[in-house]
């Protein structure tokens, strides 16, 4: 085996009986990334020198003895995600040689424990988008199949995990994009609970649903990764100080006894591709045949949440999106005598399509006379969610359903119409809107990937964690890996 | 629901937006259809609920105290000013004179 295929548990092992260096590891994986990423684009930009800076300091740190669970482990990180010193696009001509003055708190929390940041990857512009195709510097392929889109819209993360560029990767989530994309690359994805991890210096898009999370190839990597990034943070207001679980322990106690899981009567009316269905079936019965509780549950208003979602996040882009204003960073054009004309100057050139339609429809839900029927309704939806889910969690442990409804579609099959490709998130915003943990587990790899998304009530990534890494073990192909 | 031009001119320039004649012929449409599948949250009973505007309810608090900035992070802010004067951002004139 190669060592950029290797888990960080694996490959932490290795580090630690010093079998090999973390230069190594980095050097294998910047060599992957050299010889793929032209066809792949998963990344946008790679920080070779400061990465084979990086790992010689975990490599020193390793020798005086300091052990750590991701001391040493390559990764790549979402560029919405600010990395000081390094260009910060959103995958947007609006940021295309922004520079972050800052590092985000995760990205903080991650050198820290000695990750080596590789560089930065590809996502629909602004993180807006299920394809990665409204990248406005060129779409990502899947790595299973390069006619494919990776999903979205941390697409360039979910493909460089599967394709081996890095041992992980981090991801933004805010209405399932860290969860669809893992399910169409066949890795996993996590979307930690809102205010587990912060916030601070993540490109903002809808705050009341945006969180960081990580993209593995194992659960196990998960929790490492959550263990590192998770934490109250002065800067970020909606973290949340509470004592945190060693997710690593925690999760190998584990026993399906006991365990109930329930599966919202709802999604039989949504059409489910066939491939889904099967995989999702079998789940069911690997979760019975091991000792677990399938029980149907009652979500009414799980067909509103897709609706509510689509007016809370553009009406929080349209307002979050405001301050690119061409005068403080970012593209700039001061030609203009006149302040309004240098703002729409700009905001002309800068903006893709998507991102120009989602403010448009934001600014229309909050504009005088709209924002009661638009954006306040869709907020009391959400409470009506919320309060649904709380009662369903008073009859089973967790709530499970397909990620995605189909396996990854091929290029220019959604972009012509965008409610289409809105539908893509339909299991996936419920949990957003909740703030819930959840997780997208492979179900199949070959010949395309599909998955399970499990959501667990607020906080509780320790038995969601312990769930996926169980249910790790029913997938047949759970070690393929695709062909580049 | 559906929009006229002067419609999404008039939502554009809300939002400081400048459209070509064929993006708002393509966003009349889109969000036409948008709309019209938002819409189905008006058949939703709502009359109990209060909003959610916040998942979580205790706010981190810290001091009201200013900060310092590390000189590269100070540095690398300045940088991407696109017009400085003094080390102060430069923009165009709010109020004609």
């Amino acid at each position: 085996m190669k060592l950029n295929e290797l888990t960080i548990k694996q490959a932490g092992f290795k580090l630690a009986t010093k079998e090999i260096t973390s230069l190594q590891l980095t050097k294998t994986c910047l060599e992957t990334i050299k010889r793929h990423n032209k066809s792949l684009k998963a990344c946008l930009l790679v920080d070779e020198v400061g990465a084979l800076k990086a790992a010689k300091l975990a490599d020193e740190r390793l020798k005086k003895g300091e052990r750590g669970a991701l001391l040493g482990i390559p990764f790549l990180v979402k560029d919405n995600i600010m990395t000081k010193g390094l260009k910060t696009t959103a995958a947007s001509k609006m940021l295309a040689n922004y520079i972050a003055p800052y590092d985000a708190t995760v990205i903080k929390n991650l050198k820290k424990a000695g990750a080596v940041l590789l560089g930065k990857t590809n996502l629909d512009e602004f993180a807006h988008g299920a394809s990665t195709e409204y990248s406005a510097f060129g779409a990502t392929k899947n790595p299973w199949d390069k006619k494919r889109v990776p999903g979205g819209s941390s697409g360039g993360s979910a493909a460089a995990v599967a394709a081996n560029f890095c041992l992980f990767a981090l991801g933004t989530d805010t209405g399932g994009s860290v969860r669809h994309p893992a399910s169409f690359c066949g890795v996993v994805g996590l979307k930690p609970s809102y205010g587990l991890c912060s916030r601070f210096g993540l490109i903002a898009m809808t705050s009341s649903t945006d969180v960081p999370g990580c993209l593995t190839k194992t659960a196990e990597d998960a929790s490492l990764v959550l263990q590192a990034m998770a934490g109250a943070d002065k800067n970020d207001a909606t973290t949340i100080t509470q004592d945190m679980p060693d997710y690593n322990e925690v999760i190998k106690k584990f026993s399906w006894k006991n365990i109930t899981i329930g599966v919202p009567k709802e999604i039989d009316s949504f059409t489910v591709a066939p491939n889904v269905k099967k995989a999702f079936l079998k789940m069911k019965e690997d979760v019975k045949g091991a000792g677990g509780k399938i029980v149907k549950i009652d979500l009414p208003s799980l067909d509103f949440a897709l609706a509510a979602y689509y007016i809370i996040t553009p009406c929080e882009i349209s307002s979050n999106l405001a301050r690119f204003d061409g005068l403080r960073f970012g593209l700039s054009n001061l030609k203009n005598k006149k302040l309004a004309n240098a703002y729409e100057a700009v905001r002309e050139a800068g903006f893709g399509a998507e991102v120009k339609r989602r403010i448009i429809l934001g600014t229309y839900c909050l504009s005088a006379g709209y924002y009661e029927a638009y954006y306040l309704r869709a907020q009391k939806v959400r409470t009506k969610i919320i309060t649904e889910f709380n009662k369903a969690f008073k009859s089973c442990d967790f709530i499970m359903t397909p990620t995605t409804p189909t396996s990854a579609f091929t290029f220019g099959t959604k972009t012509k119409n965008p409610l289409k490709m809105y539908l893509e998130d339909y299991f996936l915003v419920p949990a957003s809107l909740a703030g819930l943990p959840a997780i997208s587990v492979p179900l199949v790899k070959k010949p395309l990937p599909c998955a399970v998304q499990f959501i667990a009530p607020m906080m509780k990534e320790d038995k969601l964690l312990a769930l996926a890494r169980a249910s790790e073990e029913f997938s047949l192909d759970h070690n393929t890996k695709p062909t580049l | 629901m559906s929009f006229s031009t002067a419609d999404i001119k008039h939502i554009a320039h809300l939002a400081r937006l400048t459209l070509t004649e064929q993006e708002i012929k393509q966003y009349r449409r889109e969000i036409s259809g948008i709309v019209s599948y938002v819409d189905k949250l008006a058949s939703i009973n709502v009359t109990k609920e209060l909003a959610t505007t916040n998942l979580i309810n205790n706010n981190l608090l810290r001091t009201d105290a200013i900060f310092d900035w590390d000189k590269i992070e100070k540095d690398l802010s300045l940088q991407a000013v696109p017009r400085k004067k003094n080390n102060l951002v430069a923009v165009p004139r709010i109020f004609e004179l």
